[in-house]
């Protein structure tokens, strides 16, 4: 038992991402970061073939045999560190552990997993798309509205929890098991017991849409699954989540709910973010596991969470602030990740490491040019970007000042737009995106020459699985995003006791469920987690329930998917009609065709979202549905980004170039940036 | 128009033309350093002043790119020399030619580079100060040098592209950079031949002339269509109203302090040294441009200028392009 007192336990990644397809085929995460690395002449971000350690899919493999897309699930490990190691970050140090592993005189005989996904989006607040995570302040406490007030106003409510969370329960898996357990109703509930004992739940009060409607408008199919557990040969966890169903609710006059776009009562609610009457497939949860030891002792391990969100159709290309940026920020800034970063504020003195801080950031830029528009100067001038290395002086460089970067220190700059970068749309109430405060400490260090130009010491294994995981998703605009919002700027979102629990940094603070108390009545989930809305008797907001992730996301996803390749500036006070880019990495507004490539030439630019229902000449409306059920019905048409060197054709493409395959859509031509809206955003 | 009175002046020939044109992008060129220096010696990029002289120098941009293309449809492919910034010379231009004499109200200013303060501002009215429209046909001046603003020597040029139409081919080395960016610009090139090429090649003059250099109505409004539609400021104002807005401001931005000479070594003078290789490259790139060439630099260069600019007085020292 020694052995296992100095050991802590970790499930990596802390917070994995796994994305809806409509095909029950799924393939693996990726597991290394977007844009970065070359294995055999293929970057990172590359999504991985199941059954395997880490070969990246390759564009054959996006969907399955009758052409629908892939789900992408999220595979976790755990790992094993030494107690010594478990208050630091970046200590290097994680071993897997693994059904038949020797730890001291012990051998890992099983792993049980338990995961619980729920999607409680109907339930939730109205994504405010001026104030983000403002809104939930006291202070605008007038302006917090539901979603779905027409089935009651009482956030608390059961009858009205019940009716608008999907919660199919928990679900437990033996790592040696080699069935698929389903979070369907079907499926009975179970969880895992301190003991280490799967205990059924044959009354939890599951909920799905039509558990409770018995008129839905279900176009794709009704939503009777949040997705799927399995594990690998090695007794590893994989999730894979939902098949990108919505279904909308009928209303009393026998149609459904229409799917709406553009600003609806009261001010700053958008309808496309926080549609009336419907739901989607998406959702999130705790995801936990216990070692079983030959000796039949049995160990706890410290947990991780699962995001179940939007396909990334452009996974090598990375955004210039990721989630993973945001998260690290909150962490460095708030939760004493690296004093020697972040001490009550940056620390002058500290140099960061070029490749882990800067590289990045650098490729990411050069990369935006595969999803975006851009015009032929801005490429060169993104390409330089790129071009940096770590034996560059800096004021040699293109960005030497930082000339062109917005500074977050500066309120004033998020409604300046180019020539200032990122050159994409803002978060709530900021027209433009901005880097976060630690990218730009470090921009900042590194123009003043304070950097160290060596590799820095690697992350653990766990830990890398915790970066990329992030990396591959978007930072910005979280007007509300794709994966995550603006939650993950809550410090009240994370374990803050984490050197002290030996958990690790960038673990969800999630609530111990007691499943104990389930009752066949009543729903077993309740609001859960509102930022800055401590429970009675509380201090701080109230730890974190299944579903309390995805909820603060669109729902469905597919509307503000749709809406969001372009925007105007939002706050728009000279009334600009530029129009600027969403999230094009993980949802590209405009491709290169790998089919229109001659002889090594690009084709024109082509919308990734095309096709019939698509066509407008004005560019804010082209690019995207007008009408936003065809979304719906058509998301897994969209084709995917990927790198030359990843694709299978006849032809082969070069590794410089990222091309879009597998669309089943068709396409109009599109001239370079700027466009412009005919009208402004209302 | 200019005060002093001349009883012979030379009739228009292409060398004359060429001259004329040449002058009018080293003019164009020379603007973009000095309202470059001024720009980034502004601390906060998000104030006004900073943003309204961005805006210029964007137009300013446009305005080379015009001028070349109107030098090389009448056969010359135009040169991009070292500006200099010296005294009082701004080049080809003699302030006390135009009536009034604006130096009078502008003063002081001074022609060489350095941060947004009273000279400069000054000297950015004076480049900008509108040539108030005297119905008068202009005469050609033997000496570029004696036009009063660049509003008169455009005029100039407006007769003598107009007498030399017969020279003018369209289609020949035009530049085309910035359609997106002035959207509802209808031409920014000479496509045609003769008087539709000449209709044409008017056209731009009208676009730099309406933007701000010489305007001839006044302080009137940019027309709609020579406005920039992607990444302006303040766009229905030509730039002398914009620059007259900073200098009448009661508030002038923060602005950073330098020296010309930093010593030797020191990274001021390593930040001027890049400054002026890089302005050379730079100036290499808008020649092969304008020669027909296609520059995949161009991009990047301009950005990279003004990095090196700013990183001039974040240590110090003045900016220097060459």
């Amino acid at each position: 038992m020694s052995e296992l007192v100095d050991n802590v336990f970790r499930i990596h990644p802390a917070i994995g991402i796994a994305r809806v397809g409509n095909s029950e085929e799924f393939y693996l995460g990726p597991e290394t970061m977007a844009g970065l690395g070359n294995r055999d002449g293929v970057v990172g971000g590359l999504p991985i073939r199941p059954g395997t350690e880490s070969e990246p899919i390759t564009s054959k493999e996006l969907r399955d045999r009758s052409g629908a897309m892939k789900r992408q699930a999220a595979r976790f490990k755990i790992y094993r560190y030494s107690n010594q190691a478990s208050c630091e970050y970046r200590s290097g140090e994680g071993e897997e552990v693994t059904i038949g592993c020797q730890i001291g005189d012990k051998t890992v005989v099983e792993i049980l997993w338990a995961v619980h996904l729920a999607n409680k989006k109907a339930a939730a607040y109205q994504m405010n798309g001026d104030l983000g995570l403002a809104v939930y302040e006291r202070s605008n406490a007038s302006q917090l509205h539901l979603r779905n007030i027409s089935e009651g106003t009482d956030p608390d409510n059961a009858a009205r929890l019940r009716k608008l969370m999907i919660d199919p329960g928990p679900r437990t898996l033996r790592g040696s098991d080699q069935h698929t357990v389903r979070f369907d109703k079907a499926t009975v509930a179970s969880f895992l017991t301190t003991d280490a004992e799967i205990e059924a739940l044959p009354s939890y009060p599951k909920s799905f849409p039509d558990d409770s409607y018995s008129q839905l408008y279900t176009p794709v199919g009704p939503i009777d699954s949040l997705g799927d557990l399995r594990t690998d040969d090695s007794g590893r966890l994989v999730v894979a989540g939902g098949f990108g169903k919505a279904c909308g609710r009928v209303r009393s006059d026998g149609k459904p709910y229409p799917l709406l776009n553009g600003a609806i009562p009261p001010p700053g609610n958008v309808a496309n973010v926080n549609e009336e009457g419907w739901f989607d497939d998406s959702g999130d949860g705790p995801v936990t596991a216990m070692l079983v030891f030959d000796d039949g002792t049995v160990q706890s391990v410290h947990g991780g969470w699962v995001v179940v969100c939007d396909p990334s159709f452009a996974p090598q290309i990375s955004n210039v602030v990721t989630l993973w940026d945001q998260i690290y920020d909150t962490w460095i800034r708030e939760l004493d990740l690296c004093p020697e970063i972040h001490r009550s504020r940056f620390r002058n003195d500290y140099k960061p490491y070029f490749e882990d801080a800067l590289a990045p950031l650098f490729r990411a830029v050069s990369l935006q040019r595969w999803t975006a528009n851009l015009p032929g100067r801005a490429i060169q001038a993104h390409d330089a970007v790129g071009a940096i290395r770590a034996s560059d002086d800096p004021a040699d460089t293109i960005l030497t000042g930082l000339t062109y970067i917005r500074n977050p220190n500066n309120p004033a700059m998020s409604v300046i737009g180019p020539p200032f970068m990122p050159l994409s749309a803002g978060d709530p109430g900021q027209a433009f995106l901005s880097v976060t405060l630690t990218q730009y400490f470090v921009l900042d260090q590194w123009n003043k020459g304070l950097f160290i130009r060596q590799p820095g010491p690697p992350l653990g294994p766990g830990e890398m699985l915790d970066q990329a995981a992030l990396y591959n998703c978007v930072g910005g605009d979280f007007g509300p995003g794709l994966e995550m919002t603006f939650i993950v700027k809550d410090p009240e979102l994370y374990q803050a006791n984490w050197r002290q629990t030996g958990a690790g940094p960038f673990r969800i603070r999630g609530e111990e469920l007691d499943y104990s108390k389930v009752q066949a009545s009543q729903p077993f989930l309740d609001m859960g987690y509102v930022p800055f809305h401590p429970p009675p008797g509380g201090v701080i907001a109230a730890p974190l329930q299944p579903g309390d992730i995805s909820k603060f996301m669109a729902v469905p996803w597919h509307t503000d998917f749709n809406a969001c390749a372009t925007h105007n500036p939002e706050p728009n006070p000279r009334n600009l009609k530029t129009l600027y880019w969403a999230w094009p990495a993980q949802r590209p507004t405009t491709v290169h065709k790998a089919s229109e490539v001659r002889d090594g030439k690009l084709g024109p630019f082509r919308y990734s979202v095309r096709g019939p229902g698509t066509y407008s000449d004005d560019p804010s409306q082209a690019g995207r549905y007008a009408e936003q059920i065809d979304i719906v019905l058509n998301w897994f048409r969209i084709g995917f980004v990927m790198q030359g060197s990843a694709i299978v054709e006849d032809v082969s493409f070069s590794p410089a170039q990222f091309l879009e395959v597998e669309s089943l859509l068709d396409e109009p031509e599109i001239a370079p940036w700027p466009m412009y809206s005919k009208n402004l955003d209302s | 128009m200019g005060r002093e009175e001349r009883s012979v002046f030379p009739s228009w020939d292409l060398d004359a033309l060429h001259v004329h044109l040449q002058s009018a992008v080293d003019l164009e060129i020379w603007t973009i350093p000095y309202y470059l220096t001024a720009m980034y010696s502004i601390k906060d990029p998000s104030d006004d002043a900073y943003q309204l002289i961005q805006s210029v120098v964007y137009e300013e941009m446009l305005h080379a790119q015009l001028a070349g293309n109107l030098s090389n449809a009448y056969g010359q492919i135009p040169t991009v020399g070292a500006p200099r910034y010296i005294g009082k010379n701004v080049p080809h231009l003699c302030f006390r030619l135009d009536e009034p004499n604006p130096t009078k109200r502008f003063s002081p200013y001074s022609a060489e580079l350095g941060p947004l303060d009273e000279e400069r501002i000054n000297t950015m009215c004076l480049i900008e100060y509108p040539e108030w429209d005297t119905q008068r046909t202009p005469d050609l001046r033997p000496r570029v040098e004696e036009y009063g603003s660049i509003g008169e020597l455009y005029t100039a040029l407006r007769v003598g592209m107009t007498e030399l139409r017969g020279h003018l081919l369209g289609g020949v080395r035009q530049l085309d950079f910035f359609r997106q960016f002035f959207v509802d610009l209808s031409q920014q090139t000479v496509t045609l031949d003769g008087d539709a090429g000449l209709r044409q090649a008017l056209s731009l003059v009208d676009v730099i002339t309406d933007q701000g250099e010489g305007q001839t109505q006044g302080d009137a409004d940019i027309p709609e269509a020579s406005r920039n539609t992607a990444d302006g400021f303040e766009e229905s104002w030509p730039h002398f109203r914009k620059f007259m807005a900073i200098r009448e401001s009661s508030r002038r931005p923060a602005t950073y302090d330098g020296v010309p000479d930093p010593p030797a070594g020191s990274p001021g003078y390593l930040a001027q040294e890049r400054l002026q290789e890089d302005f050379v490259a730079f100036r290499r790139v808008l020649e092969d441009l304008f020669s027909g060439g296609g520059s995949l630099r161009f991009g990047s260069l301009m950005a990279k200028l003004g990095g090196d600019v700013l990183t001039c007085w974040q240590n110090g020292a003045i900016p220097k392009f060459s």
